[in-house]
């Protein structure tokens, strides 16, 4: 057991936290949101001189790492970039330049227009499609960077898709490091914020009720680290099971909803105004938790995961004999 | 990064599933105070872990031990949980009673228990708690007071106390001053439980009889041989007790176990998984990963020298909420049957077991209450705390 990164990792987080942090932060954010097109203009050249493009998650672990410590930098700031998607793209002249995860047809992706094409792979069939955007951002307050897309053709479980199908893993490992980057930040102004504002004479952090929403916090934020960490080490290690995936997502949309309902209480009224940095995590965040599957939705999925691949466990669960359910599948 | 405990630690596991198969039959449901077969068992079973040099592996080696790594030790922790602490009383020996005696026992004090508890034939007991004295442990008040002889008299009461009619040795919390701060006049004995004065009750509970005892003590005679420490050294020797335990019981290990075999029994049952219990049921495979790998981390930085005060709350109280989200989902997947502790009930009564024993995993061993207070303390510095 080892829980520390590689310098080499940590050093690339920082770079890419000093990049955005240079942008403007959340501020560039809120910038975006009011005209996308700087995200084209100013990030993708920061990202593109942090050497984004060549980032080999899928064939380097070290790269793996770096980009979860960049991931988790760019959610600190829900910077407005598919990070999860364009670096779990494979390398390649022919390969799609983002990878999404989908559940059936992608109707909206986020940020989809700032490629001409990606891949989707579903998470119950790993089965892959072409995917393009149709127009621009179509921006509304919980989906600020939300495009149409349009389904160009279905790949099926050929070659590419094997491939494509570890890019969802990496992916939804990804992802977790970007709203983790979100729920640390909500999680350290909710305690400032704690640790200042006074009624009744004494900092709202010595009372009870508000200690037991931080402690709620601190154990759903702090469970994410861990949980995201053992799975980008089997995703490292290529031991990940579409099971494991699943439950990284399960994990993280659980430890997210916790973060952000009960830092908003601790928060109160100012907590919900637009200049406040807590609602546009909150906001920003919210695409990623809902898309391409829900809590209930993911908990489905994962449970049908299970009864192929089983999970693995200190008492393991075997997958079942014909890798479905003993009698009819009933949905 | 690495997040697997290696191959040492995966063939000690195998080595004590192996043990537990031959040596414990599958109905055991831990060892309690009043039932002298479960006693024998575990007794039985200290003894070939002794023999196999099992018993006291974290120990370091000039106490007897194996300066086992941290996580062959949490290996034991979880396989002795997962199969209902097959230890018995003796779990404390080597966990914390052991340690506390090599670091502060009187050469005398280690010769007689350190050799006793490494063969697996000492029973302890913890007189820590007391009615008026719970979170709030400074408080207690059960006292020991200098007689005209210049021995000790003991009297007062302890509460919740496992173990205590089979263990031989207490060790006991007392206040033997009043002056100063609270914690400045606790004192620790280490006293036989066969001397006069001393009264043991047993306290019927909802985990079922033989878990919780009263202790009663009326001018109890001890000596200046039993003071662990020095008189008034109490507080520091209960807080380095506490650090010995800060990893705590390995709860997940035994939410572990119960989630797979209600899959099992799930399994046959398909509208059960395809139902709302299927997905509370994966939720909860999530919520154990989760709590163990809290557990490791508090491991990790606890060997590191990185841990804060909060580590260990965090992963306590995943454990414990998930210990009571498990045995209520456990008992919804049973239905009636869920109140049968007959062994022919499903999963052989398991689930009642959890049941009753959940109601008490946020009680025991620091309450919910207090690891949040702790962990949000822990996030909000001095800002949290009371002027």
């Amino acid at each position: 057991m080892n829980r520390r990164w590689p310098d080499e990792a940590v050093d690339f987080g920082e770079a890419v936290r000093a990049s955005l942090a240079r942008l403007g932060g959340v501020e560039f954010t809120r910038r975006a949101e009011a005209d996308p097109t700087v995200r084209e203009r100013e990030l993708r050249p920061a990202f593109e001189q942090l050497g984004f493009p060549e980032i080999d998650v899928l064939g380097s672990p070290a790269d793996a790492m770096a980009a979860a410590l960049a991931a988790r930098a760019a959610g600190a700031v829900v910077a407005p970039w598919p990070v999860a998607a364009q670096l779990a793209a494979p390398l390649g002249a022919d390969a799609p330049p983002a990878v999404y995860a989908a559940a059936g047809p992608s109707a909206r992706l986020e940020h989809l227009d700032l490629f001409e094409w990606a891949a989707t792979v579903d998470l119950e069939t790993r089965e892959s499609a072409r995917v393009a955007p149709l127009g621009g951002v179509h921006s509304m307050p919980l989906d600020p960077f939300g495009v149409p897309a349009r389904t160009v053709d279905s790949n099926g479980s050929d070659g590419v898709a094997t491939t494509l199908a570890r890019a969802l893993d990496a992916h939804a490992v990804l992802t977790a490091y970007y709203v983790l980057g979100a729920l640390e930040v909500a999680t350290d102004l909710a305690a400032t914020y704690a640790g200042e504002r006074v009624q009744f004479g004494q900092p709202i952090a010595q009372f009870g009720a508000i200690q037991w929403r931080l402690s709620e916090v601190v154990v759903a934020r702090d469970g994410l680290v861990e949980l995201a960490g053992d799975a980008l080490w089997r995703f490292c290690e290529g031991i990940a099971t579409p099971a494991d995936t699943l439950a990284l997502r399960l994990g993280m949309l659980e430890a997210a909803h916790i973060v952000l309902a009960q830092t908003h209480q601790v928060f109160g009224a100012i907590g919900l105004c637009e200049e406040h940095d807590v609602t546009v995590i909150d906001r920003h965040l919210q695409p990623l938790l809902r898309r391409p599957a829900g809590t209930v939705a993911t908990s489905k999925l994962l449970r049908d995961q299970i009864l192929v691949h089983g999970f693995d466990g200190l008492f393991s669960i075997s997958p079942s004999e014909a890798g479905q359910r003993p009698a009819e599948v009933t949905k | 990064m690495e997040y697997n405990l290696g191959q040492h630690a995966a063939e000690l596991r195998e080595r004590l599933r192996a043990l537990i198969a031959r040596e414990i039959p599958d109905d055991f449901r831990g060892a309690l105070g009043n039932d002298p077969v479960t006693n024998e068992i575990s007794d039985r079973f200290c003894r070939k872990l002794g023999e196999e040099g099992l018993l006291t592996i974290n120990w370091p080696r000039h106490y007897g031990g194996s300066d086992a790594d941290v996580w062959s030790q949490a290996v034991l922790r979880e396989e002795m949980w997962a199969h209902y602490e097959p230890r018995g009383p003796q779990y404390m020996g080597l966990n914390w009673v052991g340690p506390a005696i090599m670091r502060f026992g009187s050469p005398e004090q280690q010769e007689e228990f350190l050799t006793s508890i490494a063969a697996g034939e000492a029973h302890w007991c913890q007189g820590f708690s007391e009615p008026g004295a719970g979170s709030d442990l400074a408080s207690l008040t059960l006292a020991a007071k200098r007689a005209d002889d210049g021995t000790w008299r003991l009297n007062g009461q302890k509460i919740w106390t496992s173990y205590a009619e089979v263990a031989d040795t207490c060790f006991l919390a007392t206040r033997t001053s009043n002056e100063g701060r609270k914690q400045a006049g606790i004192t620790i004995f280490l006293v036989p439980m066969d001397r006069a004065g001393i009264e043991v009750r047993q306290i019927d509970s909802i985990m079922g009889s033989g878990h919780l005892h009263e202790l009663f003590f009326e001018d109890v005679v001890a000596y200046d041989e039993d003071v662990l420490g020095a008189p008034g050294q109490g507080w520091e020797i209960i807080r380095a007790v506490l650090d010995f335990e800060r990893v705590g019981i390995a709860r997940y290990a035994r939410s572990d176990r119960l989630l797979s075999e209600l899959w099992d029994h799930m399994a046959d049952q398909p509208e059960l998984i395809d139902g709302e219990l299927g997905l509370r049921h994966v939720r909860g495979l999530v919520r154990t990963r989760v709590a163990r790998l809290l557990s490791y981390r508090t491991v990790g930085r606890l060997d590191d020298g990185t841990i804060t005060s909060g580590d260990p709350a965090v992963a306590r109280l995943a454990s414990t909420e998930l210990d009571k989200e498990l045995a209520e989902l456990a008992a919804e997947v049973l239905g009636e049957d869920a109140l049968s502790n007959d062994p022919d009930a499903p999963l052989g009564g398991f689930v009642e077991d959890a049941w009753r024993y959940a109601r008490a995993s946020g009680i025991a061993s620091g309450t919910t209450e207090v690891q949040r207070l702790l962990i949000s303390r822990d996030l909000t510095g001095a800002a949290g705390r009371k002027p």
